[in-house]
């Protein structure tokens, strides 16, 4: 296996002695002249570099403290002094190595055990901070660098699977905090607004590493009535409440050995909330009108989409229960718009996976055939005037013009991840469905580049910004306002049936919660007939992308 | 000199004199022999700092200039007057380099040389304290 190759920048030349001599299992780097010592000496030096040799290099070792001249440092916009400029060089440094190369490993050193990042705002992101302190240190050191390079070696392969990390340096902290907490006994709380991925990474990531032989169980509560939620979780014997006719396995005995996500964790009724926590404490349940307890090994994922310590502060959630669950697990799963960085990743992959689905892979075949591919032709993404890359000839090209594109970034995703694959599926189903329906018109077609509809990604973008731009208010034009179940709404033409339904429900949604001033119980009778169905109305409401926060 | 600039010139001597004095020495393998610990020394000691700029400078030399700006400011501190012990002690090994005969107690050495930066560290607190 070829080694890790390390490059070293440091204005000494200690740290890249240290690996050549003592770490054999990592290659330096080869520099030209006129760099020596093994190492690149400065900030713009090492840009330059990385900008023409990126790809020979795996890890970063970098230094804090660059003592070099003044023209050689790279401005730090919190350091004023040269001399302050120099003692947070290493700062500097790896933010701009950021921007370049977001997927670069890097792993910052330093010798000082008193060095304050506290003066010097800046997001290291996933970095590894090392404190190089004696020679105990270089095991410290050589863990940090292997784990930063597995870690980015990793992140391709998982990406090449089922859970789409993307390369932005938050996700990547999210993935290797993941990797760790999914391994040992601990609960998760998984934190991210809806559409997020929460259940996604809970089922194909925790689970799947967890190494569980157990099975993966979701816990919606949004469907069962509150009276009936004990039994649902723990269980309950024949004759325990009214209408238990035979002895009943909860949730938790159902995942022994396994994993239970518990969606909307936040809602769950504080009295149900006392008897999690007991069994979270003692790993064991008592079914409804058991008289014995039964021991249970599970792990528990606690999804929430606002902030636990806000549900705690607002008097929702027992504090007990939050710090059972305990806050060090806590992982925050960040909305599209918080990693922008990722959007072109996904929307490509989201495209060229729906290309790739059963149900969409006959219509791709007779495009391709259509314009003279083999049948079997891949579908890429190419997006604005980008070449495309040398040996992707015989593949269909679904393009999106730049000005396209720029809609799709400055979109605001508040659907986030769900939202983008949904918009993406149907981008690349349209642009596929609109060519068949030209060639069988008999319109001769003479290249296999597709150009996807500026008009089509308006349109799907339209539902959701109308809905949810800060600000907006839904299209009503008016509404009865003695019976609250009368409501009219303005539509457009939409390009599915699925979004025009989502528009009106939003709407309908919005127009009750407004009316009922936010009792989801009343919203239940009108909708369901049935008011201990308030979860069912509260999960739909929050799957249609509406927030009570921001209400 | 404002306190600020003091912080700087304390991380400098920091960066230049407590971390380049230690390294050499500290990260020698377990086995190391007289003569290499003893060119560990005289890397540690007289070429501590070999700087992109070109320089090379030693130990003593790295201390004066330190002392030369700085003194009048750190001069009242308790944990100056105990780093100037703590370099004079680690600046003293450079005797033994002269002596080739005279063997090295690598251990005490390192320890010697390891007070350094954890002086100038007390320093920076009292300085930051106060």
């Amino acid at each position: 296996m070829d080694k890790p190759r390390v490059l070293v920048i440091d204005d000494g030349t200690s740290y890249a002695e240290i690996i050549a001599t003592r770490m054999p299992e990592l290659a330096l780097v080869p520099l030209p002249p006129p760099h020596e010592g093994g190492r690149i000496a400065d900030g713009p030096a090492a840009l330059e570099f990385l900008k023409k040799k990126r790809s020979a290099v795996d890890v970063v070792l970098l230094d804090m403290h660059f003592d070099v001249p003044d023209e050689r440092l790279l401005d730090l916009e919190e350091a004023t002094s040269p001399r302050r400029k120099r003692r947070f060089q290493g700062l500097a440094i790896l933010r701009e190595i950021h921007k370049a190369h977001c997927d670069l490993p890097v792993v910052l050193l330093t010798a000082a055990p008193d060095l304050s990042l506290a003066d010097v705002k800046v997001d290291l992101g996933p970095q590894s901070l090392t404190y190089l302190l004696g020679s105990d240190d270089i095991d410290a050191l050589r863990i940090r660098l292997h784990a930063a390079y597995h870690e980015s070696k990793e992140v391709q392969i998982q990406d090449s699977g089922d859970v789409m990390w993307g390369s932005s340096p938050q996700m990547r902290a999210v993935r290797r905090r993941l990797s760790v907490l999914a391994r040992g006994r601990m609960p998760i709380i998984l934190e991210g607004e809806t559409g997020t991925g929460k259940s996604y990474l809970a089922e194909r990531y925790i689970h799947d590493l967890s190494g569980r032989s157990g099975p993966f169980l979701v816990c919606d509560l949004s469907a069962v009535p509150t009276e009936l939620i004990p039994a649902h979780l723990f269980g309950a014997v024949r004759g325990a409440y009214t209408g238990s006719v035979a002895d009943r396995k909860g949730l938790f005995e159902l995942a022994n050995h396994g994993t239970l996500f518990i969606d909307e964790v936040q809602n769950i009724p504080l009295d149900v909330q006392r008897q999690l926590l007991l069994v979270l404490q003692d790993s064991r349940v008592r079914p409804l009108g058991a008289a014995k307890q039964l021991e249970v090994d599970v792990k528990v994922i606690a999804a929430s989409n606002e902030p636990l310590d806000a549900a705690v502060a607002k008097g929702m959630f027992r504090p007990d229960l939050y710090m059972r669950l305990s806050p060090a697990t806590r992982v925050r799963l960040l909305p599209l718009r918080e990693r922008r960085e990722d959007l072109e990743y996904l929307a490509r992959s989201f495209i060229e996976r729906a290309c790739d689905e059963p149900e969409v892979e006959e219509l791709r075949c007779q495009v391709a055939q259509a314009v003279g591919l083999p049948a079997m032709a891949k579908a890429k993404v190419r997006i604005g005037r980008e070449k495309a890359p040398s040996g992707q000839r015989g593949v269909l090209e679904l393009v999106i013009v730049e000005p396209s594109w720029q809609q799709l970034e400055q979109h605001g995703w508040p659907g986030n991840i769900r939202e983008l694959e949904m918009v993406m599926r149907n981008i690349a189903v349209f642009t596929l469905v609109a060519a068949m329906d030209a060639i069988r018109q008999g319109v001769p077609l003479e290249s296999p580049r597709l150009q996807v509809d500026p008009a089509l990604i308006g349109e799907l973008l339209s539902g959701s910004t109308r809905l949810m731009s800060e600000g907006e208010e839904p299209r009503e034009s008016a509404f009865d306002s003695r019976d609250p179940r009368r409501l009219e709404i303005e539509l457009e033409a939409a390009p599915s049936l699925n979004a025009v339904a989502n528009v009106v429900e939003r709407q309908y949604f919005l127009h009750l919660y407004r009316n009922y001033r936010g009792d989801f119980a009343q919203m239940a009778v009108v909708l369901l007939g049935d008011a201990s169905k308030h979860r069912a109305v509260r999960l739909r409401f929050n799957q249609l992308g509406l927030k009570v926060r921001e209400l | 000199m404002t306190k600020e600039d003091l912080l700087d010139a304390l991380a400098e001597l920091k960066h230049d004199l407590g971390k380049y004095i230690l390294l050499p020495v500290s990260f020698l393998p377990e086995d190391a022999s007289q003569s290499e610990v003893r060119a560990a020394l005289e890397t540690a000691l007289m070429r501590t700092r070999v700087t992109p700029r070109g320089g090379v400078r030693g130990a003593e030399d790295l201390w004066s200039a330190f002392s030369e700006e700085c003194r009048e400011s750190l001069g009242p501190l308790q944990s100056f007057e105990e780093l100037q012990a703590v370099v004079v002690r680690a600046l003293s090994w450079a005797e033994r380099l002269t002596n080739p005969v005279s063997s090295l107690d690598r251990a005490a050495l390192q320890a010697d040389l390891a007070e350094v930066s954890a002086a100038i560290a007390r320093v920076i607190e009292e300085v930051e304290g106060g």
